[in-house]
């Protein structure tokens, strides 16, 4: 694992997606001993899929939160949650009509006639006048990349000169600020920084070819011009993520309001795309300022998201809420093998990688190692960091209940019960609250019911894409009936026997043998847990590991 | 003094099959598991059934014919029911301390 400080930044709704994906990854265990500083960064405060994935990272804190110890908890290893995340937003300012589009925020009107006639010469120029200067900002730059990389760019330099001059700033500046603060901090010994975001929508692809200059330049506003980015020391790195999914198209009807003059049509997806594509392998900027760009695509026909019903196209706010997609998890990958590799970095120009999976018989076939290769043995490392969460999410929400009840008593409660009837008091002392935050953390993570009706979390949604194909477990463990659930043996998750829990011979089962391992085994000074919700994971953690049987 | 060794070994054939069945007995999950319960009622049940079926079996099938040494026999039988009962208890408790963890513990 590298020793340089990590960030991780997402940038509209497919990077927010992608970050929730990266969230999972921290909490299966995949960041040993790091503290990570996440960014969210959007121009739609109230996007449904960023504020899912902002709450998402709040509840993870809260989960490594103890009430001894320090806020977000500590970096440990070899455990669940081991990672630290330290969130911070920031989103660009276009409310009120000053600042709700183009033409109000650049001022055209304002200045000497011949200034006027100049700015708005230049505008026209480049763009379109009555629909890309006048659509609302508020929802994102709907795929009009060329207006984006402007304003995201402005937007960004605006807040430090407003930081620098000490005027009146919002809370989003200063925690921009602060992410600064750390980068710059951190820049003097060495960080790599992972941008999540599509190249074929709005605010990612806008924003992606512009991050790296417009934060040297924060950074050398901010600081009087004292500091700067060096971008030998500080290593970028993104994904190319291409289209995947398509939306309903928008009509005339939904259009003819200067608000929605431009609305992103998911039938330009392909070709924003290959546009986008021959950009990044021609621009100079680009290619200096990352090092490593992970083309990340989907090779068959993409899925149709949103409701049949709506009327209209969702162009953003809060009811942007797409389900999440392999993709988003494989862009997570791509941030971890950035974030751990060792070499690769002494390049003049960025380097471009892809891997490519089975496709066959019209359905694919995914394996652990096709995520994050099985280098220093991360596949197998995944494979049973994956597998203990998806077994643990299994165990709190089935045969705990934690799915299907609001009872106190239910999910890890459940756990430190069955612990303490064998006389293990040790985590009597986590609270029903706790318990209920990382209930919470798994009904996200893979599923919950509300009477009849079944929610799917994100790793069911995630599996869904590539269904029926096969998708690291057996296809029993994504079941989504409730009975089966009640039922399901959890020691039986991996397609692989020589991977099953050990049943423990005739007076016993897979559970039962669980339970005898989890009595037996203990957490250990080399996880560096501190408190008493770390020692617990820790613990349960230690014992799902020994029931797989994948890394001994 | 035979009354009393049989009382005890009868004790700690019963105990044996406590444990036996204890250990049988599966771990559950969910939000009430009665696998603890169960195993502490099986102990006790046990318990109980212990000098009940130590007297019958100790009057009715193992009692001497000769008249002085049933005699003797039965006098005995009483205390060596008591102890195999005293006994029953005190090694199932030292065994529930024993593997205080492990499904034995439920007992106590």
């Amino acid at each position: 694992m590298s020793q340089e400080k990590l960030f991780v930044i997402g940038i509209g709704g497919t990077g927010m997606r992608c970050l929730e994906a990266f969230t999972h990854l921290c909490a299966i265990g995949m960041f040993d001993n790091q503290e990570i500083e996440v960014l969210t960064l959007d121009t739609d405060q109230l996007n449904g899929n960023k504020t899912k994935t902002e709450n998402l990272i709040e509840l993870y804190s809260r989960i490594k939160t103890s009430v001894s110890g320090a806020q977000g908890g500590t970096p440990n290893a070899n455990t669940f949650f081991s990672a630290k995340l330290n969130l911070h937003r920031f989103w660009t300012n276009y409310s009120g009509s000053a600042r709700a589009n183009y033409r109000s925020l650049s001022h055209l009107s304002e200045g000497s006639p011949e200034k006027q006639r100049s700015n708005k010469l230049i505008s026209d120029l480049f763009l379109e006048k009555n629909s890309v200067q006048e659509f609302n900002l508020a929802h994102g730059y709907r795929a009009q990349t060329h207006l984006g990389s402007h304003l995201m760019y402005h937007a960004i330099v605006e807040s430090a000169r407003n930081l620098a001059a000490g005027k009146n700033t919002d809370k989003q500046d200063k925690e921009l600020e602060l992410f600064m603060n750390k980068l710059n901090d951190a820049g003097k010994l060495g960080a790599r920084v992972f941008v999540f975001g599509s190249i074929f929508g709005g605010t990612g692809a806008s924003s992606i070819p512009v991050i790296p200059k417009a934060f040297q330049d924060f950074i050398r506003i901010r600081s009087g011009g004292n500091s700067t980015i060096d971008f030998s020391k500080i290593k970028f790195g993104s994904t190319l993520l291409t289209e995947y999914f398509t939306f309903k198209k928008p009509d005339k009807v939904q259009m003819s309001t200067k608000d929605d003059s431009v609305i992103a049509d998911s039938s330009f997806f392909a070709l924003n795309s290959q546009a986008a594509l021959q950009f990044y392998q021609n621009d100079p900027t680009v290619q200096k300022t990352y090092k490593t760009m992970y083309h990340i695509g989907w090779p068959i026909e993409s899925k149709k998201i949103g409701d049949e019903k709506e009327t209209s196209t969702i162009t953003g706010g809060e009811k942007q809420k797409n389900p999440c997609h392999i993709t988003e998890m494989l862009c997570a990958c791509a941030a971890y093998d950035f974030l751990t590799k060792t070499k690769g970095f002494d390049v003049e120009k960025a380097d471009y990688l892809y891997k490519a999976i089975e496709f066959k018989d019209n359905t694919f076939n995914i394996s652990f190692n096709d995520f994050v290769g099985n280098e220093n043995k991360a596949g197998d490392i995944f494979k049973n960091r994956l597998g203990a969460f998806f077994s643990l999410a299994h165990i709190v929400l089935s045969i705990n209940e934690a799915a299907f009840s609001t009872d106190p008593r239910a999910g890890m409660r459940a756990f430190i019960k069955r612990l303490n009837d064998q006389k293990i008091q040790s985590y009597d002392t986590i609270s029903d609250e706790e318990c209920a935050e990382i209930n919470e953390y798994f009904r996200q993570f893979a599923y919950s019911a509300d009477g009849e009706r079944f929610y799917t979390g994100w790793i069911y949604q995630v599996r869904s894409t590539v269904a029926p194909g096969s998708f690291l477990f057996d296809s029993k463990a994504f079941t989504t009936d409730m009975k089966e659930l009640r039922k399901l043996d959890i020691g039986q998750l991996f397609t692989e026997k020589n991977n099953w829990w050990p049943d423990g011979g005739t007076f016993s089962n897979r559970f039962n043998k669980f339970i005898q391992t989890l009595i037996d085994v203990k957490y250990e000074d080399g996880q560096k847990v501190n408190t008493t919700k770390e020692q617990f994971m820790a613990h349960i953690f230690n014992a799902i590991t020994k029931s797989q049987n994948i890394i001994n | 003094m035979s009354t009393y060794i049989i009382a005890v070994i009868f004790a700690a054939v019963i105990l044996l099959f406590a444990a036996l069945i204890s250990n049988a007995i599966k771990f559950e999950g969910g939000v009430n598991p009665t696998d603890p319960r169960r195993r502490k009622i099986w102990f006790w049940v046990l318990g109980i059934l212990n000098p009940i079926l130590f007297y019958c079996i100790a009057a009715f099938a193992m009692a001497p014919t000769n008249k002085v040494q049933y005699n003797k026999w039965m006098d005995s039988l009483p205390i060596a029911t008591g102890i195999g009962f005293v006994v029953y208890i005190l090694i199932g408790f030292v065994l529930s301390r024993m593997f205080k963890n492990g499904k034995l513990g439920n007992w106590f």
